[in-house]
């Protein structure tokens, strides 16, 4: 339960800041880094989006550092293939395992950069996202987006009936393990399969309840959301004009150098 | 005048269990209400039916003397006058933060925007829960969320609230805290209605109790006569009080003697006649087996001294070090001769500014010279709170405060409005039956 990035996101000062204005931020960031091809552009992109998230939004740095781990991992063992298989041009480096040359290309080498580096800007623009914007935000994002009624309605319920069968879940893992429920494989299939069907039920009641309680407070037939009113703060609008100049700017100035 | 009233209620469930048996209530405005009964005993049927949730199978419910009518309008009149709080608060808490959950009800209700914005910050302001109010309901404690569920209820402003087995689950401060709640709410003119089956909560809450038994009602009245009779109680598959029991085993050995106590300063009371004549002591200073000694009461605590002019008196049964404690026998005289006072300071409710109306320095200027401070109200805990005042009592604020003073303390107790005028009832009720009186006095602030 600690570990969720919608406790942190919950936590995060940044989210009490204008929805809306994330959302262009994390737009910005994501279609430069697939447009740009220079990856010490994309690289400043993610290295502006981890300071906000870990100094603005404060998320403690460890946990945001593994979060950006689990991708990175699968980035480079892709990008190792690039670099050994892909593109043409100079060689830079070659290496010879049981005989065979393996060569690197500056093409490859370049590419695998990319790879690398747009996979990080990528997930360090989400992850702003997700760590500062928790789901009961994002509840009145989606509700002014036209997205029907009914559907925001039930995502509301599920989201806030998952914790309480997550916890009973937990509890009735507990239950059989104490009585040796997932003592071998055949037990534990048993037992899973008796929890599935446990909760099961349990969700089926639990919607007659929560109808119940909720017709005695009047229930009419719609959920209102309240309107959450964040209005932009001017150093807010600064600070991201100024973030979207810089980067802009200064690529303009790589790209002239480069040429 | 009744505001909820049953005729002849009967209701089985569709797989034929007779749950409401024929149950007459009568229940007055204002008062507080409890039905007590074995699980199963059709308490939360009951509850049902008096919410317009269930229809009964025959008999009627009247509001305000006028007979429910089960159509969409008349039940929406119904469930705005009546709310009820379920057992379960993950029942009843249902959207993703506790702000919109409260507002739930006022926006059934169509408030204007405006209008539901006030009626849910002031509720939770209120309950103490404004700091909660972006929060999904998954973050709080089972107490808190027990506070959120009644919020909701409350932020509808009905007339009579019902509350399924309140207490259950929650901690003793979270239980206290929800009691006190309900004595405010009950306070400002709300009839509560409560299903219990735990009997020392009935016993010391309720104004009224309703014994309800496989679906009918047993025995209704006040506390003492309902807790008298101990055949009803047995036959009910209840049991007596810890208050009432103690009272019972005291009476026995002609220790106490008077009515059936239901709190403790009742028990008190029933015990002030007849003096022991062994009692334990502090001793002062060194004392010697066999030695003439005289008893003082200081801070609450009896002190054995070596003076025995003016004093009770008595003789030690050992040798005791200052500080310890020593056995006294052959005690001559009363005890407890000096009974201290009371002093309400009333403070604004939340409604009227609350502390902020308060002028902090002036209480901390009036606290010297007691001994114990208490605290009842929202608006009292915050005012105490800002001004640094270590409570010594914040829950069941008006019997401790008496018992304090029997024991010789002088007593402050800050109160929210018009709950300061209800100390003063108390206490002079008490005052009524008893010869050792407290006095007490008022004053604004």
């Amino acid at each position: 339960m600690k570990n969720l990035i919608d406790d942190y996101a919950l936590m995060s000062p940044l989210r009490y800041s204008n929805n809306w204005l994330k959302l262009v931020i994390v737009t910005f960031g994501l279609l430069f880094g697939v447009s740009s091809t220079s990856p010490i552009m994309i690289f400043m992109i993610a290295i502006c989006m981890s300071f906000a998230t870990v100094y603005l939004g404060k998320i403690p740095i460890r946990f945001y550092i593994g979060l950006l781990l689990t991708p990175l991992v699968f980035a480079v063992m892709g990008s190792i293939v690039i670099l050994f298989f892909f593109g043409s041009g100079n060689e830079v480096f070659s290496i010879s395992i049981l005989g065979s040359n393996l060569s690197v290309n500056r093409e490859g080498f370049n590419m695998a950069v990319l790879v690398i580096s747009r996979t990080i800007s990528g997930m360090s623009c989400l992850f702003f996202l997700a760590l500062s914007t928790p789901m009961v935000e994002l509840f009145s994002v989606i509700k002014t987006s036209r997205i029907p009624d009914p559907l925001i309605e039930l995502s509301m319920l599920m989201y806030r009936y998952i914790f309480v069968f997550l916890d009973v879940a937990m509890n009735i893992k507990y239950a059989q393990t104490v009585r040796l429920g997932y003592k071998d494989f055949l037990s534990s299939i048993r037992s899973m399969s008796m929890l599935l069907s446990t909760l099961f039920i349990r969700s089926w009641e639990q919607g007659e309840k929560t109808y119940l309680s909720m017709n005695s407070r009047c229930y009419d037939g719609k959920l209102t959301m309240s309107n959450t009113n964040r209005p932009v703060k001017i150093s807010e609008v600064i600070l991201t004009s100024s973030y979207f100049v810089f980067i802009i700017a200064t690529s303009h100035f790589i790209n002239y150098v480069s040429i | 005048m009744n505001i909820l009233e049953t005729k002849d209620l009967t209701y089985s469930y569709p797989d034929g269990t007779l749950a409401v048996d024929g149950i007459n209530i009568e229940i007055e405005k204002g008062k507080k209400i409890a039905f007590i009964g074995q699980n199963g005993s059709g308490k939360s049927t009951l509850f049902l039916l008096l919410n317009g949730t269930l229809k009964p199978n025959s008999g009627e419910i009247l509001l305000n003397g006028i007979p429910f009518r089960y159509n969409a309008k008349s039940l929406r009149e119904i469930r705005k006058k009546i709310g009820i709080v379920f057992q379960n608060s993950d029942d009843q808490i249902f959207a993703p933060t506790v702000y919109d959950d409260v507002a739930f009800g006022p926006r059934n209700l169509e408030f204007q925007t405006e209008e539901v914005r006030n009626s849910v910050n002031s509720t939770l302001g209120y309950m103490g829960l404004t700091k909660f109010k972006d929060k999904p309901p998954h973050y709080l404690s089972g107490g808190q969320k027990k506070k959120v569920a009644i919020a909701g209820v409350v932020a509808m402003e009905p007339d009579v609230i019902i509350l399924d087995e309140p207490l259950s689950n929650l901690d003793p401060v979270g239980a206290d805290e929800v009691v006190d709640l309900l004595n405010e709410f009950n306070h400002l003119g709300k009839t509560i209605i409560i299903s219990t089956h735990d009997v020392d909560l009935a016993s010391t809450w309720a104004d009224v109790i309703y014994v309800i038994n496989r679906g009918q009602i047993r025995a209704s009245g006040h506390p003492r006569s309902i807790f008298s009779d101990r055949t009803l109680i047995e036959q009910s598959k209840l049991r007596l009080p810890t208050i009432v029991e103690t009272y019972r085993e005291f009476e026995a050995r002609g220790i106490a003697e008077g009515h059936v106590p239901m709190t403790i300063l009742d028990l008190v009371d029933s015990m002030e006649g007849p003096i022991t004549d062994v009692r334990c002591a502090v001793a002062d200073c060194p004392l010697q087996k066999g030695q003439k000694v005289g008893l003082i009461m200081r801070e609450g605590t009896i002190f054995a001294v070596a003076d025995i002019q003016n004093h009770v008196s008595g003789r030690t049964v050992s040798d005791a070090a200052p500080g310890n404690e020593v056995l006294v026998e052959d005690v001559k005289g009363s005890l407890i001769s000096i009974t201290g006072t009371i002093k309400v300071l009333q403070i604004p409710r939340v409604i009227e500014g609350g502390s902020k109306q308060v002028n902090l320095e002036r209480i901390s200027g009036i606290m010297s010279g007691f001994d114990r401070v208490g605290a009842m109200g929202t608006s009292a805990k915050v005012t105490s709170k800002k001004a640094g005042i270590h409570l010594n009592f914040e829950v069941d604020v008006i019997q401790s405060a008496m018992l304090s003073a029997l024991r010789g303390f002088n007593c402050l107790v800050l109160a929210s409005g018009g709950m300061a005028d209800l100390v003063m009832e108390r206490v002079s009720e008490r005052n009524k039956s008893n010869n050792r009186q407290i006095q007490c006095s008022i004053e604004k602030i």
